[in-house]
């Protein structure tokens, strides 16, 4: 309420006091003042200012208790001055006149006295205690009503509208607006007054959802908080939502809790891409603590001593985290916050994370500000079923174990040659994409592995190649009494192994060679192909097995892409040099059999080993197997010798007590020493090949078991397998395990992971879209062809022609651009409209094309139709935030079905735009400069003039090049590097 | 909110996308002459 303070009012000097300010000058329209509220009194307020100044008001016009320190805005007048008291938040008088422009205070309002409810502002009417909420809800209700009956009120409304709000007798000075904003909404729940369900059901049917299953939820939430369910807060929502991260590795965890972060939505998000979740190059020394110290502390903080707290509890210990429940609580719910790899669901309920997140918004904070642990604290059990539910997801250990049992399964296309070869930088034609579709199917005539090449190779009749064994292998399988020659009994095949182990077991032993499942193998297959078992004979077929075996199971796409970049012959090469080329491949890129021994020790802890001895005997072997890899067997001075049969085999019990009683003239440290950074090495690859020596078997043996020696599977083993070779359980590893639908799917999505180049995991992060398999698919395509997406409409279209997808499909891009509808709308327009036949398989194309089109960088991708196909429409803007229409450059590009791709490059200049078309023939130049009337009429259409209009010819630039401008001066050709 | 200068924007858009599917529509359908077909020869 304005304060009236005249000359007639004041004490002589008053006002003259009052005209100036503290600093001396005169006090102006729209100055502040503060004062306290010192005294109420008889219906008086009395107001002191910081220096002493007091004045006074009626009390009905001040909120406010004695004691708070108020702020008014003054208002010169004829009279004197006017003060307001300002609230939180722009008064709706500031807001109405900014959006009505005009300074003049609403006629009339400020005689209103009455109060809305007694209170102070309709932000205070929400939080009403008990006894008063009716009656003064009622009052709201009056009020809201007259708000209710006013339309366009938000906008800032007419004379009419505020009447109607002052009739309801609201005292709009002391509201702010986004408080109105709020309740009005919020009264749309009151009786009378409610949004129809209709009307909400059709809201949420009628957007575009990133995830419709979360719709509803989100819909709720808004609706609940008294949010209005607009654009913004869907997407604020939604966004939030995909913050959410896939799991919290170790690392993040650590950084979180020791660094004491709250554990926030944005300081969770951050930790993902902060951090380096692959292994860590800090191994931590792990500290002993006797157990019964742990548990004394646990009943003293009231902990529970259960398994998984004491192994939380070493893993704060071993990272020198301190102790206590909060931080127990911590890491064991940033272990749980994971979403299921194939449902998609995340752990966290998404009904009250929704809930949370319309709370900030409604309280004008930001989401990511929601502290996670405060979302579960009340859905314990649901997070616990979630969790149980998503049991699948721990079991698939994404790591190269299950990279292996992709390869095995492995055979691709023409379409997945070219890919890979993209990737990797390599020239990415039919010929080269031959080469990795015959090395593949080879390879697939390889696993299982049959005994069918070894006589050969061993007899010299056919090269140690890909191609020879592989073509030996189906020159076999071509034959009949295939059947017999087919195949190798695994390690742990169960009764086929059991079988020959019963044949061969006594001629091994004859000769003093034990007979572990590996020699049993070697001599199966010596005797299928008519060679002596002898010792010599077995350790050579077992090498050459354990080659094949490695080569199947190792040659992985993306090294045989790399391998056709550097000019090498993976088909052709001796089986030696591709494994010396994987080898060396897999050191490269940080893949070495020592950062594999050091994500186990960190891995360790999630998988729940806790037991202090088995941890113990764990990180020996660890040490023990680094020590090997690292300076071969011989290093230990031991008889550890695995090409040598007549030994014994060297079982996990041997390896143990190794590990255990170390040589004391072994170096043999806790410290695996820091990864050096390694590059892939720019010497010729030959020299490099040279360099590097192909891997023995007792190398192959070792790294593989390595792999194999996951913390729970290497726990497993240490409690059931300790009388097994280690050969055996090395090799192990090439077992097929039983496939469910469901492990299918999620394998297809795990190989997804593992052949996705890393830095595409860096452009999806750069443009906010979550790195899920699909998305890595859709991103890959798409950088290679950015036609991808219109091709792929293109071809639903061409499939099905119901109404459905007739509807999706933009056929009003162009009208809907016109329109002022933007790049993302018309993508997420087609997403939604789609069928779901459809919409699985060209969701992840269309959201990372909707996720590019955000940021804008690398243009807009709009699938429109042209002419009766769709076509893809390119749209960079070439200067800087320049959607404004003034100085805008702009390179459009359309690639057409008898036109060829023709390059659009205009600059506007007011409601002139200068034109270059270009085209890729003189044909096609000649046709578009034949129609340029037409362009000028169109233009005129769109309100624009053409200034300069220019016809070219163009040989097609790469997508995102310079070379797309028009007056680019072209650089010397160099090849299309497809790498992203 | 619609962003008043947008549609100036895409208008040109969509008045030059327009033109080309214009042209293209008028173009004799006797081979691609875009992509250097020489379906009928010279």
């Amino acid at each position: 309420m304005n304060i009236f303070v005249s000359n007639q009012n004041s004490p002589s000097g008053l006002v003259g006091r009052f005209g100036r300010n503290a600093g001396g000058a005169q006090w102006n329209t729209g100055d502040m003042l503060q004062a306290i509220l010192s005294d109420v009194n008889g219906g008086k307020a009395t107001l002191r200012t910081e220096d002493g100044f007091t004045f006074t008001a009626n009390a009905s016009d001040i909120q406010g208790n004695v004691g708070d320190t108020l702020t008014f805005q003054i208002n010169r007048t004829q009279e004197g001055f006017s003060l307001t008291q300002m609230l939180q938040g722009r008064t709706f008088q500031e807001t109405l006149q900014a959006e009505r422009g005009s300074a003049t205070p609403v006629d009339g309002y400020e005689e209103h006295k009455e109060l809305v409810n007694n209170v102070e502002s309709m932000r205070e009417a929400e939080t009403l205690r008990e006894e008063y909420r009716q009656e003064r809800e009622a009052k709201v209700l009056r009020v809201l009503a007259s708000i209710r009956r006013a339309q366009n009120f938000i906008g800032g409304g007419s004379q009419s509208v505020i009447s109607a709000i002052i009739d309801g007798g609201i005292d709009l000075t002391k509201i702010s607006f986004a408080d109105l904003n709020r309740v009005m909404h919020s009264m749309d729940r009151t009786p009378g007054c409610e949004i129809s369900k209709e009307a909400l059901i059709d809201g949420i049917n009628s957007r575009n959802w990133s995830r419709p299953e979360n719709a509803r939820h989100i819909v709720t939430s808004l609706f609940n908080h008294g949010l209005e369910v607009n654009d913004k807060n869907v997407n604020a929502m939604e966004t939030a939502y995909e913050r959410l991260p896939e799991s919290v590795s170790p690392t993040a965890i650590e950084e979180l809790v020791a660094k004491e972060q709250d554990l926030t939505l944005d300081n969770v998000y951050k930790s993902g891409y902060a951090y380096d979740t692959m292994a860590s190059k800090t191994i931590y020394k792990t500290v002993e603590l006797p157990q019964d110290v742990i548990k004394n502390f646990f009943t003293r903080e009231g902990i529970e001593i259960t398994p998984r707290n004491l192994q939380t509890a070493q893993f704060l210990i071993d990272r020198d985290i301190p102790l206590n429940r909060e931080n127990i609580e911590k890491v064991q719910f940033l272990q749980g916050l994971t979403r299921h790899p194939v449902a998609e669901a995340h752990a966290i309920a998404s009904g009250l994370f929704f809930d949370q997140a319309a709370e900030h918004l409604g309280a004008d904070t930001p989401i990511g500000t929601i502290r996670l642990m405060e979302v579960t604290r009340f859905a314990e059990t649901q997070l616990k079923a979630a969790l149980k539910a998503a049991n699948l997801h721990q079991g698939l250990n994404i790591d190269v174990n299950a990279m292996r049992e992709h390869v095995r399964e492995l055979q691709i296309n023409e379409e997945e040659a070219l890919r890979f070869l993209k990737m990797a930088g390599a020239k990415a034609e039919p010929e080269t994409a031959a080469q990795m579709t015959t090395l593949f199917d080879l390879i697939a005539a390889l696993k299982p592995p049959t005994v069918n090449a070894h006589a050969g190779i061993m007899h010299g009749d056919i090269d140690f190649t890909v191609k020879a064994v592989g073509e030996a292998v189906q020159y076999a399988k071509a034959m009949s009494g295939y059947e017999q020659n087919a195949t190798v009994p695994m390690a742990r095949y169960g009764d086929s192994l059991n079988t020959i182990k019963g044949q061969f077991a006594p001629l091994l032993e004859n000769m003093g060679i034990t007979a572990t499942s590996e020699n049993t193998k070697a001599a199966f297959i010596l005797s299928k192909n008519n060679i002596d078992v002898t010792p010599e004979n077995l350790a050579q077929v077992k090498a050459i097995d354990a080659k094949i075996s490695e080569i199947a199971n190792k040659l992985h796409p993306m090294i045989a892409a790399h391998m056709i970049k550097d000019g090498l012959s993976p088909l052709d090469m001796h089986a030696d040099q591709v494994l010396a080329y994987i080898k060396q491949f897999n050191i490269d890129i940080g893949e070495s059999g020592e950062d594999k021994i050091s994500r186990h020790i960190m891995d360790m802890d999630n998988e729940g080993i806790l037991d202090p001895e088995v941890r113990k005997s764990m990180i020996a072997i660890y040490r023990m197997l680094n020590v090997i890899r690292r300076d071969g067997a011989a290093a230990l001075g031991l008889a550890m010798q695995m090409e040598d049969l007549k030994s014994s085999p060297m079982t996990l019990g041997d390896l143990l007590n190794l590990a255990q009683k170390p040589k004391t003239n072994v170096n043999m440290t806790d410290d695996y020493g820091h990864l050096e950074n390694l590059t892939r090495p720019k010497d010729s690859i030959r020299a490099v090949l040279s360099n590097t020596v192909p891997p023995t078997y007792g190398e192959i043996i070792t790294e593989n078991f390595i792999e194999a020696a996951t913390p729970s599977n290497l726990e497993n083993m240490l409690t059931s397998s300790l009388g097994e070779a280690i050969e055996d359980l090395a090799m192990s590893v090439y077992e097929v395990p039983e496939k469910t639908p469901q492990s299918a799917t999620a394998q297809a999505q795990i190989q997804t992971f593992v052949s996705a180049n890393p830095e595409i995991i860096n452009q999806l992060q750069k443009h906010n879209i979550i790195a899920t398999p699909g998305n890595i698919r859709a991103f890959e395509k798409l950088s290679t062809s950015r036609r991808a997406l219109a091709d792929e409409l293109e071809d639903i279209s061409t499939r099905d022609s119901s109404e459905d997808v007739t509807h999706a499909l933009p056929d009003s891009s162009l009208a809907e651009l016109r329109e002022g509808k933007s790049p993302e709308q018309i993508i997420s327009k087609i997403l939604f409209a789609l069928g779901d036949t459809h919409r699985s398989g060209i969701s992840s194309m269309l959201a990372v094309t909707h996720g590019l089109n955000s940021n804008g960088e690398n243009g807009f991708q709009i699938p429109i139709k042209l002419g009766d196909k769709v076509a893809n429409l390119s749209l960079y803007v070439l200067n800087e935030g320049a959607l404004a229409s003034n100085g805008a450059k702009v390179l459009m590009s359309l690639d057409t079905e008898s036109l060829g791709v023709v390059n659009t490059y205009f600059t506007i200049n007011g409601h002139s735009v200068d034109v270059t078309i270009s085209a890729e023939t003189r044909e096609a130049a000649d046709t578009l400069a034949l129609q340029q009337a037409y362009l000028e009429t169109f233009m005129t259409e769109a309100g624009a003039s053409i200034g300069e209009l220019t016809f070219k010819i163009a040989k097609e630039p790469a997508p995102n090049s310079a070379a797309a401008i028009p007056d680019y001066k072209p650089q010397p050709e160099t090849d299309h590097d497809y790498r992203v | 909110m619609k962003n008043e200068k947008k549609p100036d924007f895409y208008a040109v858009v969509s008045a030059i996308a327009k033109f080309i599917e214009h042209t293209e529509k008028s173009t004799p359908k006797n081979g691609a002459i875009g992509k250097g077909d020489k379906k009928h020869g010279h």
